[in-house]
């Protein structure tokens, strides 16, 4: 600095000496087409600062890492000696997983700029008081809902709740009861403000309550638990549920697209079919599906499935979850896939084999729930394609002598039912739609109250909670008996799958290990799981990097 | 003519009582062989002649005692004081040296004999020698130190251009599995091109034919009084001007053919079908034992990939189709150049009128240029010139598809382009829906135009007051208007047949900027042998660039191409932006020359620009050159095979802020949405960490540089070692995502934070290898080395992968080089022996063998290792020409050694086909079980998510340009009243040298926008003179 005065005299006598004036206004940047947040936000538009929290969401929701992988209903489409580490665990490393980890931070940086501007920059006059106090709380359970992901995945994780406004490499872990407390903290301040039937796609106060029941039951299975963990996690259950009853919409209505806000959502990340690039791009229905339009007649951008975008499938396991009278298969899964182009199918240009011609509306793929015996077989497969229950892993099923449709003319080497809970009407190649993904839903609340009055003990309890749901599958008032944690589990598959985190809730249960050895193709071929390493995620190692070693990877990793 | 002789007769007549002698003369070179066109003119009058055919000059001289000067290009000027003789022989001595040349250094200009730091210089007989449509290729291999690159062969694509390596460490950050960027104007480590004073990027726009001279500073002493901006080298582009007293029109006319060169190696047709068999062989092979028994009994299916009755008919019938063949084509080149200059009566003009078009070899690539310059200084009495200078370029650049090239390549030659009755088909192979037939792109569905024009005005007032004082100011406006029109019609690979996806864009930028520079000249002569030179300058620069960017989808119909945005109904963008940026500057030199024997300069300049952070604004950046004639000492003044010796060394700093953007400090606000049930909110964050710190990086640099010549000039050398470390880098840092900060991968923040040295040799040699009456034989040679190497990141980092993901190699990293390429080393391919080995790893025979750099066992991010450059270690060129009577040959030659990166081209052209073989490919020595030996992995599943298959060397030697000019002997001109005639005929980059696969070594690194064939112009040029 001191040389700079000096040489700034020096300026200074060049102006004298030349006819010109210039001066640090010259400088001075004015930018028009961008804003800051001191030159915009004020209180009457503060709540974009809240908008901004919840946009990052789709970011989060829109990423399967660490979800469904490596569980016992969903493993790798692919051949069961393929490796994938987040499916079978080998070679799981600190390469995998950044986005879990960056998008939950980044709705924990926009909830601790909002919070911190709503608190000391914003002038807020006394009318809008309540609206300010809304905002925070919104921003505090969306907080809680990031740090929840996180400490799920990684255990004990940074605590940050300031804004942060200097560049820093000293973040260092707090403990995981300490995580917990903090999720706590701010879903208790945040509930009593809350509303409780806000505009569609707001946090209300009955959201609040069931991830801060899902939070309870986690930490009630855990070392630090308190003991009465799961009995305040079947009270909040309960408040979430309210008088809601979900008898009173079908599985199949719940999954109508064109009925995507509707009351059994306690929340949900929405896209739309109108408004930027961005929301309308989720991927969700391509999920669990393969590449249909390599099937003849199915076309790639016309088609009403999507295209694949996410390289999992269910498991045989999954699958075999579904009883006859269960009314929720039908609407999960696609048992017969149709035509949308007419084509002639005729794979070996002209041969021995006769062609077929597809029309438009024509059964293109069948897998039956139960083998069709051979003569049924062979009858269908000159028609279209037909894979057997057993048929649905990697590979080409034995063609059938003399028939149309030899499997050895399908370029496709994992068949299976694909998603149907998901399916969008609105998709384009890039695999992005309008399909809202749904976070807690009424169902799931009762499931979770069956868990948490199973765990505190409450047989009867847990059968109330756990019938109302399979009576609206079934029809079958009061169908179970007994229960324990294996039957919560498989209920979770049939109502949830796809739609919470399957690892979470079976690390939780401490039935993952136990589960994917039974079930998962993959792991049962070559699974490297190791309950003392991955029960935790490894932190991403650009974090590590970036960290002046305050930063500690998960042991093992 | 008439104004001559009306002058001529107004002397004749008012001053009769002077002296009037008319004096006659012949000029000749050091053979006494005459030299035509010489100029010959008695000093500080506009009374001029030139020399005819036979060298004979008649030039009325008013007075004795008057000074007459002789000059001739390539020859140094010879002053006579004019003894009263009216016969005079007067012989000029080749100058090599060129130690009489003007140099410009920015602000003013010094005879090369008095420079004290690295500036090198072409004058327009160089650029336009080749006939090259581009500065950047007119310069390209001609100038140690000087790295020119053709990004990309399109017509009218620029080129890249960067001076003793790069300095900004965040010019890799954008580096990816796709290559680099062809956007120059982005690129923050080009240098700061100053065109007649203005600072101006676009330099591509500007005719060759238009520069008189171009001069780049390269050492700090040198760039030091653009300060705050010369870290990067500074080119200074001159544009013509008239000469006093000598009238001259020229017309220069071009017209060439071009065709794609060094083509890349593809499969045939059988070679296709036998690839295809491999492809399915290894697809079965994979569910067996993996032993060589098994693969020699699988089965395979070929109507997985020949799905059509045509393709599988065209396989056995052996009816290939030559896509690639089919789409090229020849493209044409012209161009023409018209000028007149002159002047006379204190005025001088210089006009000129270009055109260029330029066809690509594919499509509809095209480029249309129109020039125009216009120059006129007026000496309005003794004391006071007033000058205006415009340059105009109207530029229209057609890139047609950036899918042509490689749907060309890729398309399998067992599917047809056409159907039986000829016409086109619509989707040729059935087996990917996406592929729409590139003919209809060959024929203009996809349109990516670029319509600029760009001017350059520039007006100055120069007082002399006399000897000692001199003040110019000068006042450049500039402005840049361009549109960038797109429009992806129904029937191109983007689109697919879908009109939902046809799309059109529509962008506008217009910028504008002025300089305005303030130059006072101070020249003390203190004492006999003690001169100093002192020039004090002020200079204010402002830019400001605005634009909108519009794009619509869903068009039922091609017929509006991107004119009307409004016939679609998908609404994708539409905003406008505004950025400014202003500099406002200080700077005075210092020139100390001692008996012409020891030369000093101090050079300062003080910046502010506004695009630092408040408070952090300004600097002051120093530097100091000494020089050493040595050959002017009286001990060696009698050496004769000495004619110079001079040791050069200079120190300073410079800055550039080129790396940010403008308002680079602030936190702004980001918008995005949401939807809550059906109403869409607009939500606020904050994307990144504001740095109130943030300031000029700065360049230190010692330069050490020796000129000689020798022998009569005949040779010539210059030698150069330059080491500059570059503090304060600015780079935008990674910051952990617990900040809370980005929005999509790692959030950063910009900020000085590294450190970069670059450190080289640079040599030039310039020999007169032969000279005989009739024939000479000149070489001019150029090598130069660089070093780069980071120094410092920030804290405790010392390295930062560009991205963790596989695909993406580059890195920042401790003692490596900026540009470095970060990947897995392979060692070889695992054979069906290795198996047990290869699947401990994951892999399996066929696939890579990566080198476990830290034993654990597992192939992970920490084997990862620096396996080369993007930059070169050294580059080198070299012409020479033959002179033979009035033929002329040259030969000129450049060569880039030592770069290493990913090729977009062998990612996309590669045998690797996934889990289909639909496309053609490179005839790659590919790995099958009977072909262990194989350089590249099985085609099927032999990816590895490293991208190692793609890694390359771009290294070549280049024959640039192979050129016969013939020069009519002036006896034969004078019966038409020409000057000049010159006829040639040039062939550009004839050949080329390389291992590289692709196309074009040159070009290799970049993305696949620009893909496309590297080029051979055979070109026919004429050039007359009045």
């Amino acid at each position: 600095m001191k040389r700079m005065r000096k040489f700034k005299n020096f300026g200074f006598a060049l102006i004298g000496m030349i006819a010109f004036s210039a001066c640090d206004d010259y400088l001075e940047e004015d930018p028009k087409s961008d804003i800051t947040a001191e030159n915009f936000i004020n209180e009457e538009n503060a709540d974009q600062l809240v908008v901004g929290i919840y946009s990052e969401l789709r970011d989060v929701y829109r990423d399967y890492t660490f979800k469904f992988f490596g569980t016992d209903i969903f493993a790798a489409r692919s051949e069961n000696f393929s490796f994938n580490p987040e499916n079978d665990y080998f070679n799981l490393n600190e390469n995998d997983g950044f986005t879990v980890w960056a998008s939950n931070y980044r709705v924990i940086g926009r909830a601790n700029l909002a919070i911190n501007r709503f608190l000391n920059e914003i002038d807020f006059s006394e009318s809008n008081i309540s609206a300010r106090d809304l905002g925070v709380a919104q921003a505090q359970a969306l907080r809680a809902l990031a740090y929840f992901n996180l400490v799920q995945q990684y255990g004990g994780v940074p605590i940050e709740l300031e804004e942060q406004t200097t560049i820093r490499n000293d973040y260092a872990r707090a403990t995981e009861a300490e995580v917990y407390l903090q999720i706590i903290a701010d879903l208790e301040a945040a509930i009593p403000v809350l509303q409780e039937s806000p505009d569609p796609g707001r946090f209300s106060s009955r959201a609040a309550q069931h991830l801060l029941s899902e939070v309870y039951i986690t930490r009630g299975y855990s070392s630090f638990a308190e003991s009465n963990d799961f009995q305040t996690a079947a009270s909040l259950a309960e408040a979430a549920i309210g008088s809601y009853d979900i008898r009173s919409q079908s599985y199949a209505e719940v999954f109508d697209v064109g009925n995507q806000i509707n009351d059994e959502v306690l929340f949900a990340v929405q896209w739309g079919t109108e408004g930027l690039a961005e929301d309308v791009n989720n991927n969700k229905h391509s999920i669990f599906m393969t590449q249909v339009f390599q099937y003849p007649g199915i076309s790639r951008s016309g088609n009403i499935y999507g295209l694949s975008g996410f390289g999992a499938q269910p498991t045989n396991f999954f699958y075999s979850l579904f009883a006859d009278n269960d009314s929720r298969e039908d609407p999960t899964i696609h048992r017969v896939l149709f035509a949308d182009e007419e084509t002639t199918f005729d794979p070996d240009g002209d041969g021995p084999i006769p062609s077929d011609l597809i029309l438009p509306g024509d059964t293109v793929v069948f897998f039956p729930k139960n083998a069709l015996v051979a003569a049924d077989l062979e009858d269908r497969l000159n028609r279209y394609y037909v894979y057997q229950p057993d048929q649905y892993e990697f590979g080409v099923p034995d063609n059938v002598p003399g028939v149309t449709y030899q499997y050895s003319s399908n370029i496709l080497r994992n068949n299976f039912p694909i998603f149907e809970k998901f399916d969008d009407t609105v998709f384009d190649e890039i695999v992005g739609g309008a399909r809202d993904t749904f976070v807690f839903r009424v169902a799931g609340t009762h499931l979770l109250a069956a868990e948490a009055h199973l765990g505190a003990g409450n047989t009867g309890q847990a059968l109330f909670h756990i019938n109302r749901v399979r009576e609206r599958a079934t029809g079958v008032a009061d169908e179970l008996t007994t229960i324990d944690i294996d039957v919560i589990l498989d209920e979770r598959a049939r109502e949830l799958a796809g739609e919470t985190n399957r690892w979470a809730v079976l690390k939780r249960t401490g039935k993952l290990e136990e589960r994917i050895n039974l079930y998962n193709p993959q792991v049962i071929d070559h699974g490297a799981f190791d309950s003392s390493i991955h029960l935790l995620r490894p932190i991403p190692g650009v974090e590590i990097q970036l960290s002046s070693g305050t930063l500690l990877q998960n042991p093992g990793y | 003519m008439k104004l001559k002789l009306l002058m001529l007769l107004m002397f004749g007549v008012s001053f009769a009582s002077l002296a009037q002698t008319q004096v006659t003369g012949v000029v000749v070179d050091e053979t006494n062989v005459p030299l035509p066109s010489a100029t010959v003119q008695e000093k500080g009058t506009s009374n001029g002649v030139v020399t005819d055919f036979d060298g004979n000059f008649t030039i009325t001289v008013s007075q004795q005692g008057a000074t007459l000067t002789f000059s001739y290009i390539g020859f140094e000027t010879k002053e006579i004081v004019w003894d009263g003789s009216t016969n005079l022989t007067v012989q000029l001595l080749p100058s090599s040296t060129g130690l009489d040349e003007v140099v410009v250094i920015g602000y003013g200009s010094v005879k090369r004999s008095d420079l004290t730091g690295a500036v090198a210089s072409l004058n327009n007989e160089t650029v336009t020698e080749q006939r090259k449509t581009d500065i950047g290729q007119a310069i390209q291999g001609r100038i140690a130190g000087v790295d020119v690159r053709t990004l990309n062969s399109k017509p009218g694509a620029p080129l890249s251009i960067q001076i003793r390596g790069n300095t900004v460490i965040t010019a890799n950050q954008g580096s990816e599995r796709d290559g680099v960027s062809d956007d120059i104007t982005s690129d923050p480590d080009q240098p700061l091109y100053v065109v007649d004073g203005v600072f101006f990027d676009n330099i591509n726009v500007l005719n060759p034919a238009d520069i008189e001279q171009i001069d780049i500073l390269k050492d700090v002493s040198a760039t030091a009084i653009y300060g705050a901006r010369g870290a990067n080298g500074v080119v200074i582009i001159t544009t013509k001007n008239g000469i006093e007293g000598v009238t001259r029109i020229t017309y220069d006319v071009t017209f060439g053919l071009r065709s794609a060169t060094n083509l890349p190696d593809f499969l045939s047709g059988d070679e296709y079908v036998e690839f295809v068999d491999d492809v399915l062989r290894a697809r079965e092979w994979l569910g067996t034992d993996f032993s060589i028994d098994a693969y020699n009994n699988v089965a395979i299916d070929r109507s997985t990939e020949f799905q059509s009755p045509e393709e599988l008919a065209n396989v056995a019938n052996r009816t290939y189709t030559d896509w690639a063949g089919l789409l090229r084509e020849t493209g044409i080149q012209t161009s023409h150049t018209l000028g007149v200059s002159g002047g006379n009566n204190g005025l001088v003009y210089n006009a000129s009128l270009g055109y260029l078009k330029d066809e690509g070899v594919m499509g509809i690539e095209d480029f249309e240029r129109y020039n125009i310059s216009l120059s006129a200084s007026k000496k309005l009495n003794d004391k006071l010139t007033l000058g205006v200078k415009t340059y105009l370029a109207l530029s229209e650049r057609e890139a047609g598809s950036p899918e042509l090239f490689r749907s060309s390549l890729r398309l399998a030659p067992t599917v047809s382009a056409f159907d039986a009755n000829g016409e086109l088909v619509v989707l040729p192979d059935v087996q990917d829906q996406r592929f729409i037939n590139p003919f209809f792109e060959a024929q203009g569905s996809y349109t990516a135009e670029t319509r600029s024009l760009d001017v350059i005005a520039n007006v100055f007032l120069n007082y002399k007051h006399n000897d000692f004082f001199n003040f110019k100011t000068q006042f450049s406006p500039t402005v840049t208007s361009s549109r960038f029109g797109e429009f992806r019609g129904l029937l191109t690979r983007n689109s697919r047949n879908d009109p939902t996806r046809v799309r059109s864009s529509y962008d506008t930028r217009l910028r504008t900027s002025y300089t305005w520079d303030n130059i006072a000249d101070f020249n003390f002569n203190i004492a006999q042998g003690h001169n100093l030179k002192t020039t004090l300058i002020t200079s204010l620069f402002f830019d400001n660039t605005e634009g909108n960017d519009t794009e619509v989808r869903n068009f039922d119909t091609d017929a509006f191409s991107f004119f009307n945005t409004e016939g679609g109904t998908d609404i994708r963008a539409f905003g406008t932006f505004q950025t400014q940026e202003t500099l406002a500057s200080f700077a005075a030199r210092l020139n100390y020359n001692i008996q012409d024997k020891y030369l000093f300069t101090f050079t300062g300049r003080y910046d502010g620009s506004s695009k630092l952070a408040a408070g952090n604004q300004w600097d002051f950046f120093p530097s100091a050159a000494f020089a050493w004639r040595a050959s002017q000492e009286e001990f060696l003044k009698e050496t004769n095979w000495l004619n110079n010796l001079k040791f050069r060394v200079s120190y300073g700093e410079s800055g550039n802020d080129n790396v940010v953007d403008p308002f680079g400090s602030f936190a702004f606000l980001n918008q995005s949405s949401f939807l809550f049930g059906t109403d869409l909110a607009t939500g606020q964050f904050v994307e990144t960490l504001p740095n109130s710190e943030l300031t000029w990086e700065v360049s230190r640099e010692l330069n050490l540089g020796v000129d000689l010549a020798i022998l009569n000039n005949r040779i010539n050398l210059s030698f150069e070692y330059y080491n500059k470390t570059t503090d304060g880098s600015i780079l935008a840092r990674a910051l952990s995502s617990v900040s809370g900060f980005g929005d999509d991968g790692l959030p950063t923040t910009v900020g000085n934070f590294g450190s970069v040295r670059n450190k080289g040799v640079e040599l030039t040699l310039n020999t007169v290898n032969l000279r005989t009456n009739n024939f000479s034989w000149r070489t001019s040679f150029n090598f130069s080395t660089n070093d780069n190497e980071i120094l410092e990141l920030f804290g405790d980092t010392d390295q930062i992968p560009i991205s963790t993901d596989n695909r993406f190699n580059g890195v920042l990293q401790v003692g490596a080089p900026i540009d470095a390429v970060w990947s897995y080393e392979v060692d070889g391919i695992y054979g069906t022996e290795d198996l047990e080995e290869a699947q401990s790893f994951g892999f399996l025979p066929g696939q890579y063998r990566f080198v476990d750099q830290n034993g654990d066992g597992a192939i992970t991010q920490e084997d990862r290792v620096v396996l080369g450059s993007q930059s070169p270690d050294w580059i080198a060129g070299m012409t020479n020409t033959f002179n033979y009577k009035n033929l002329e040959l040259n030969v000129q030659v450049n060569t880039r050694q030592g770069t290493f990166g990913h090729s977009e081209f062998l990612q996309n052209f590669s045998t690797f086909q996934g889990d289909r073989a639909v496309f053609n490919s490179l005839d790659q020595d590919y790995w099958t079980p009977l072909n262990q030996d194989a350089k590249f992995p099985s085609p099927e599943y032999g990816e590895d998510s490293s991208f190692s298959w793609f890694n390359t060397s771009f290294d070549f030697v280049r024959i640039g340009n192979i050129g016969l000019g013939y020069t009519f002997p002036q006896t034969i001109l004078d019966k038409f009243g020409m000057s000049s005639f010159r006829l040639s005929l040039d062939v550009q980059n004839p050949f080329t040298f390389t291992d590289f696969a692709g196309p074009d070594p040159e070009t290799g690194l970049n993305n696949s926008f620009g893909q496309t064939y590297a080029i051979k112009t055979f070109l026919f040029g004429l050039k007359v003179a009045y």
